[in-house]
């Protein structure tokens, strides 16, 4: 005869062993997804917030003269500023765009029109910058009007600031969406827990009575519900890691420019794996505690 | 002078706000006792019951267990004082997941015994009560006497200091109640205090232990009467399985 290690509570009769796991499940595909937006969103925003985009766009004013002369003249304007823009600390490429770009560049508002091209279009010069450098912008323009007057450098700083405070406002939000989705978890264990005690009320009672202390009748709840929760846990991981990697494709698509890039440093993606076991462990404390406040209305 | 096993003083009790169901009641089980708790149904046996196994907290007076007062005791002593009070209830109680043996053998579990003992402890008793053979049955293949019996065994594996059955003999016949009896009375013998429950009047006339009577909430110690002739002539070292069905 073996004696078996089977616990005197019976929980695969529980009712809420089935239901639970799919709503910690639901609770943690939220949370992952809304924390990883997070985390995106404040890399982009923190990025944005110190102007450190890396792409400047340099326009040098047209010299209004249609005739070739004109036309040479400007070229050797665009020229001379993109001397300057090369020997300035922290350019990584410098690129004159031609007259056909800048004319695709308007299409949208301007149409493709013949008579775009007699436009005094100003020439545009597309800057990139080295990874994290900071380029003095009023410094840069100077050297360059110096050179070449009237040129003007845009690190579209005006509009990327307006996108920060929007995208602090969505992190806000998607915070808010975690905390709530961990009240969320909280709520779902004590009400799950408060039916298994119903349940097992009787068993409950007698394990107290042959002399089960407290903390054994609670730390049985607790191991159920951490068990539950990763279970739940790790489906509802994978059911976001599966819909993230579906956003970062679609991201990945669109054409390069300023749309945050969908990836997750090595402590992010930490992080968010640290979210079912996060669950997980609210939900054996959430039992537990749940547990030893119902036992203590007995003697 | 031994400290009682089970004291109460003054001791009422009622379920949530509703009417006192115990009023102001006193006694003391010595060490090595035996007393009968009669009284006619809803007199309050089990509530009282309730109290002295601790599973219940009275509205007021004092109770001392093992001269501990209840209300006073650190909450993390009472289920070492519980593990010394075995149980059998009425409606025996068992945990229809677990097998027989497993039923037999969680009061051992939970006191923390290790796996060997706690296997030959419960096999011995097991036979000893006759399911030797039964073990790996479930509660809810078994009949009433048996279950009863698994019930015992579980009361008593711990060798608890005082036993406390609630209407032990409240499902089966005369015949196996009186065994029943003989068998509380050799656990008796061996030193364990022992607190009965029955509205069996024959049965508590038949053998001659003082009897606690339980009517309106209010308890009167009758003292031993004198048993019918024969009444204690069970052979001794019978055990339970020579007899039970």
């Amino acid at each position: 005869m073996t004696i078996r290690r089977r616990h005197p509570l019976p929980f695969a009769a529980d009712p809420g062993r089935r239901f639970v796991p799919w709503l910690i499940a639901l609770v943690v595909f939220l949370a992952a997804l809304a924390l990883a937006g997070l985390m995106v969103l404040a890399d982009a925003s923190a990025k944005w917030d110190r102007g450190l985009v890396g792409v400047l766009t340099v326009q040098v004013p047209d010299t209004a003269r249609a005739d070739a002369a004109g036309r040479a003249a400007q070229a050797k304007r665009v020229e001379a500023a993109v001397r300057t823009l090369r020997s300035t600390q922290g350019v990584a490429s410098v690129r004159a765009l031609d007259a056909k770009e800048t004319a695709a560049l308007l299409e949208p508002w301007l149409g493709d029109g013949a008579y775009v091209a007699s436009l005094p279009l100003p020439s545009l010069i597309d800057v990139r910058l080295d990874a994290g450098t900071r380029v003095n912008i009023t410094g840069l323009t100077g050297l360059l009007s110096s050179e070449v007057p009237g040129t003007t450098v845009d690190d579209h700083r005006r509009w990327t600031d307006r996108l920060v405070t929007i995208l602090r406002a969505i992190e806000a939000l998607a915070a808010a969406v975690v905390a709530l989705v961990a009240l969320a978890a909280v709520g779902t264990i004590v009400f799950a827990t408060r039916s298994a005690l119903a349940v097992h009320a009787e068993t409950i009672e007698l394990l107290h009575i042959i002399g089960a202390p407290d903390g054994a009748i609670g730390s049985a709840f607790a191991r159920q519900a951490l068990w539950l929760g990763l279970k739940g846990g790790l489906i509802g991981l994978i059911g976001a890691v599966i819909a993230g990697a579906g956003i970062a494709v679609a991201f990945a698509r669109l054409p390069a420019g300023l749309l945050p890039a969908v990836t997750l440093t090595p402590i992010e993606a930490v992080t968010l794996a640290l979210v079912p076991l996060t669950v997980a462990a609210i939900a054996a404390v959430t039992a537990r505690m749940t547990v030893l406040s119902s036992l203590k209305r007995m003697l | 002078m031994h400290e009682s096993v089970v004291r109460f003083e003054n001791v009422g009790m009622r379920y949530g706000v509703g009417a006192e169901i115990l009023h102001d009641i006193r006694f003391e089980l010595a060490p090595g006792s035996f007393h009968f708790l009669t009284g006619p149904s809803g007199a309050g046996k089990s509530s009282l019951l309730r109290l002295v196994y601790l599973a219940h907290r009275p509205s007021r007076g004092l109770i001392h267990i093992f001269g501990h007062d209840i209300a006073t005791a650190p909450r993390d002593r009472l289920p070492l004082l519980r593990r010394r009070i075995g149980v059998v209830f009425q409606e025996f109680r068992l945990l229809d997941s677990l097998t027989v043996f497993e039923n037999v053998a969680l009061p051992l579990r939970i006191a923390g015994i290790d796996a060997e003992e706690i296997e030959r402890h419960a096999s011995e008793l097991l036979e000893w009560v006759g399911l030797g053979g039964q073990m790996k049955a479930k509660p809810s293949t078994l009949s009433g006497g048996q279950k009863q019996r698994v019930a015992i065994a579980r009361a008593v594996i711990n060798r608890p200091s005082l036993l406390v059955a609630d209407e032990p003999t409240g499902n089966v016949d005369d015949d196996i109640a009186v065994r029943l009896l003989y068998l509380f009375e050799e656990l008796n013998r061996h030193g364990t205090t022992i607190l009965i429950a029955t509205h069996n009047d024959s049965l508590v006339a038949r053998f001659e232990h003082p009897e606690l009577h339980l009517l309106d909430g209010e308890l009167t110690l009758k003292p031993r009467r004198p048993g019918p002739p024969g009444a204690r002539q069970a052979p001794s070292g019978r055990t339970l399985q020579d007899e039970a069905p």
